[in-house]
């Protein structure tokens, strides 16, 4: 039955239609604009750049990530959606996971396309490719995990962007410093497996920790309505 | 089993609204909730719905606690707001069978005549951001003649003014509907300011009354 009614969920976010998938287009050109700016910036040493890609592939697609999350949650909570969920005795926490898993799809895969192409204007080898995919991906999920608590956190606050960029940041550290050790260590040649396996272990410890958390504050939202 | 209110109070931003309400709501009955801008009709439903926790005081269904948001609760609970959650992007058609899908019921289609008792056909495959106010009301009405459909569940509707943006023949429809559903077994509380023609109520609270005796 939970399935079910995840799939539903699920379906409900991904085909939400145009505005939506341009939301999550727009996320990749802001991705896109960070890393094309900064090879520019630094010049022209393919040397100093390669050494740098993997750290800033994961900054611009960490950055990226954060504008989104203000939205997550507050169309639904103006239009009434949670409650009618909540009186439908469904679990908030199964929609929680269902907006997060759709807005996940929506926003890794055209990030994951336009991936071989920086990689190559950074002079990344593509040897490194799947680990910085994976890597990125596992990154991307623990943060929007984390993004929907702030963002459910923030619910209501004026200037709310503001105060979930100063909720999540500390909390993002781990996400960033392992996927970038990751990257690092494949394009070095060694092992990147222990660095993804921590990455994986954080964004499992922030999907249990994180969507029941989210759940309350989304509660609590509902009631100052 | 009757739902039981028990010396409820409730309090919205550091104001007492209501205090220490007693009353009881049996299968078949409705109340209508009457009350000035402020007096806290909305906020009473929202408390019984299970949206806001009371200050003090009891929900109980016979002698357990009432929770509506429980995946089984023993009454299937309609709440109708000015927030309707249709979903903007969705169709009238389809909002009405996601509604039941997320209630779990075998999907009937919303444009057949026992269904359709608010005239939602001519619009019903216009996204709802495109409908007009009162239109997207009778499509959120419409949610309510699903439920009505849907004769073995015993429900608990709360209506927070559902009459407001209809027309004539809409409040007629309203009317049959909640009659209808008193009839079949279900609870209904409105809050209305337009009660006086509201036949089928069984009690009246007017929560104006309340609210002056208390001041701040």
């Amino acid at each position: 039955m939970m399935m079910t009614l995840f799939w539903l969920l699920f379906k409900g976010e991904v085909g939400k239609g145009w505005p939506v998938i341009a939301d999550a287009l727009s996320q990749a050109a802001f991705f896109i604009m960070i890393a094309v700016l900064f090879p520019l910036a630094v010049g022209p040493a393919p040397d100093r750049l390669a050494e740098l890609a993997g750290a800033l592939i994961w900054i611009a697609a960490l950055l990226s990530a954060i504008p989104a999350f203000d939205r997550l949650f507050i169309e639904d909570m103006r239009s009434g959606w949670c409650e009618q969920l909540l009186s439908y005795g469904t679990p908030l926490w199964l929609y929680i996971y269902a907006k997060l898993a759709g807005w996940f799809v929506l926003s890794i895969l055209p990030l994951i396309g336009i991936l071989p192409f920086l990689s190559i204007m950074m002079g990344l080898s593509l040897a490194s490719l799947p680990v910085l995919a994976l890597s990125l991906s596992v990154g991307v999920f623990a943060m929007l995990l984390l993004g929907g608590l702030a963002a459910g956190l923030s619910m209501g606050a004026r200037r709310s962007a503001m105060l979930l960029s100063v909720l999540i940041l500390p909390l993002m550290l781990p996400v960033l410093i392992f996927g970038v050790m990751a990257v690092e260590a494949s394009i070095a040649g060694q092992p990147a497996w222990p660095h993804i396996k921590l990455l994986l272990a954080l964004c499992l410890f922030f999907a249990v920790i994180c969507p029941p958390a989210t759940q309350f504050a989304l509660k609590s939202a509902i009631e100052e309505r | 089993m009757p739902l039981v209110i028990n010396r409820l109070a409730i309090r919205r931003a550091g104001r007492v609204l209501l205090n220490e309400m007693s009353w009881q709501l049996s299968a078949g009955q409705a109340i209508i909730i009457k009350g000035a801008n402020g007096s806290g009709k909305t906020s009473l439903l929202r408390t019984i719905a299970g949206f806001i926790p009371p200050m003090s005081g009891d929900i109980l269904l016979g002698d357990s606690r009432f929770d509506p948001h429980q995946p089984n609760s023993p009454l299937t609970l309609s709440y109708y707001g000015m927030a309707d959650g249709l979903g903007e992007h969705l169709t009238g058609r389809d909002a009405l069978i996601r509604y039941q899908k997320f209630r779990q019921r075998t999907v009937k289609q919303p444009d057949s005549p026992d269904i359709d008792r608010f005239s939602c056909v001519p619009f019903i495959d216009t996204e709802i951001k495109q409908l007009s106010t009162g239109q997207r009301q009778r499509i959120a009405l419409t949610r309510l003649c699903l439920d009505l459909a849907a004769k073995e569940e015993d429900n608990l509707w709360l209506l927070d003014e559902p009459d407001s943006g209809l027309d004539t023949e809409g409040r007629l429809a309203l009317e049959e509907m909640i009659s209808d559903m008193l009839a079949s077994g279900g609870r209904v509380m409105i809050a209305s300011h337009l009660s006086k023609k509201m036949r089928f109520a069984h009690r009246v609270l007017d929560l104006s009354l309340n609210s002056k005796q208390q001041g701040q």
